[in-house]
């Protein structure tokens, strides 16, 4: 069961980090893991003044037209939180004063899910952003369980759309820094060696052999190590292997 | 009590936090020597600024603070990208979602005596350490990398707990400086209660934020 879950949470990381764009990956994630909403929120400022946001979400027209409208923004836990703690939380933790309890009740009127799950986002320009996703399961505790099953993999999966999201709204596409440590895995990744092989050959401990890997691949926006090698190559990172 | 502090419930506990920059300074700046400025008793740098997470052990009779760390993720800014890279000798940042750092892990050793005298100073770091991996476990984090002093390789093996050393650095105390991660999985997790002879969860998150609210 975990590993299924593991494959659908890589699965759907490759699938994103493919999409064309954020409003197409939201779109994604939701209809993979079948959750009710997807949405990425991406803060301008670091001390979250949400002048011009960048939103892209799987709520209807009638619910985004409707929160902007009603200045929801100013009130919702989830953004107030959202773009000042770091960990990821539930919605059902968050404190509900009554205009918030208002818009969560507004909210569920208009079909946002039951329950809620937010991650934050922050970057090396400590740029801030959240990722939501919502359910319709009346059960508090089923959802608990469900989010604890691709908590891991959501992070990854925020990160990504958030990359995403950098690169349409400034156009970067530079080429990754990779660490001399991890360029060697992916080396002997290239070869067909396995995380063991090459903690042995590099006198490592797995777990850290893995953890270059991990950090190459995500620095090539990669969903697997065979995507991560083939760009490396690409990018002419490493050499193809003879 | 173990409990995690983060934004927006910083201003709340203002006072906890302040004599956690207080112990900090004695721990960090008084007993290590390392090179980090103290301004009026107080140990703080700009990392805690950037709405880093707590994780503050009180004494449940006395209140007495006995323990901290500031948990960051590595996608952001961090001190040992940005501080201890020299530790880091591949030249490889670890840095990825899934990966925190956790700085400034300290107890007080003082305040340990007298509030749980049975609990010796090594005991009592490997505690904080099972709450920095319970607080991982419940929140996606597969790893984290902390720097910390040579001899603190012995606590860790104390406490169950594997530690990678990725690289050490001279320059920042009077001993060098090692620059190290461990993995958390539940197994971590198991391993490190049975050598604590922990049974229960040191962490109850949800009630933290609703007793801070």
């Amino acid at each position: 069961m975990a590993e299924r879950d593991d494959q659908l949470a890589a699965e759907c990381a490759a699938t994103v980090s493919a999409a064309d764009s954020v409003d197409r990956a939201v779109h994604l994630i939701r209809d993979m893991l079948r959750f009710d909403h997807c949405t990425y929120h991406l803060a301008w400022t670091i001390d979250a003044k949400l002048d011009a946001p960048f939103v892209k979400s799987t709520y209807s027209e009638t619910w985004l037209g409707r929160y902007i409208m009603r200045r929801y923004v100013n009130v919702d836990p989830v953004v107030i939180h959202g773009f000042q703690r770091q960990l990821p939380f539930f919605w059902s933790d968050l404190p509900l004063d009554p205009k918030a309890e208002a818009l969560m009740v507004d909210a569920i009127a208009h079909g946002v899910g039951m329950q809620g799950y937010t991650i934050p986002i922050v970057d090396r320009s400590r740029r801030r952003a959240i990722l939501s996703v919502t359910g319709h399961e009346d059960d508090p505790q089923a959802w608990l369980s469900f989010i604890d099953r691709f908590k891991m993999g959501l992070n990854e999966i925020a990160h990504s759309l958030h990359k995403m999201a950098v690169r349409e709204i400034y156009g970067e596409d530079t080429v990754p820094l990779l660490g001399p440590r991890e360029i060697e895995c992916l080396i002997w990744s290239a070869q067909g060696k396995s995380h063991k092989d090459i903690a042995t050959i590099l006198s490592i401990s797995e777990h850290t052999a893995r953890g270059y890997l991990t950090t190459a691949r995500l620095k090539l926006d990669s969903a697997t190590i065979a995507q991560a090698v083939a760009k490396a190559i690409k990018l002419n990172l490493i050499d193809e292997p003879v | 009590m173990f409990q995690i502090l983060q934004a927006p419930y910083l201003p709340s506990q203002a006072n906890l936090l302040d004599r956690m920059f207080r112990l900090r300074k004695r721990v960090f700046v008084d007993q290590l020597q390392w090179s980090v400025s103290a301004i009026n008793g107080r140990e703080r740098d700009c990392y805690d600024d950037c709405q880093p997470v707590y994780i503050l052990w009180t004494d449940d009779l006395t209140g007495e603070l006995l323990g901290s760390t500031r948990l960051m993720p590595t996608t952001g800014p961090t001190l040992m990208y940005d501080v201890f890279r020299d530790t880091f000798p591949h030249g490889a940042a670890l840095e990825a979602p899934g990966i925190w750092e956790a700085t400034r892990t300290c107890v007080d050793a003082e305040a340990l005596a007298r509030c749980q005298p049975d609990l010796s100073a090594c005991e009592a770091f490997g505690r904080l350490c099972l709450a920095i991996v319970e607080c991982g476990l419940q929140h996606g984090i597969h790893t984290v990398v902390s720097n910390y002093e040579p001899h603190m390789m012995r606590i860790y093996r104390k406490a169950g707990l594997i530690v990678d050393e990725l690289g050490r650095a001279d320059g920042y105390g009077r001993r060098p400086v090692c620059c190290g991660a461990f993995a958390i999985t539940t197994d971590v997790a198991g391993t490190v209660r049975a050598q604590l002879g922990v049974s229960e969860t040191l962490i109850t998150l949800p009630a933290m934020d609703k007793m801070a609210a």
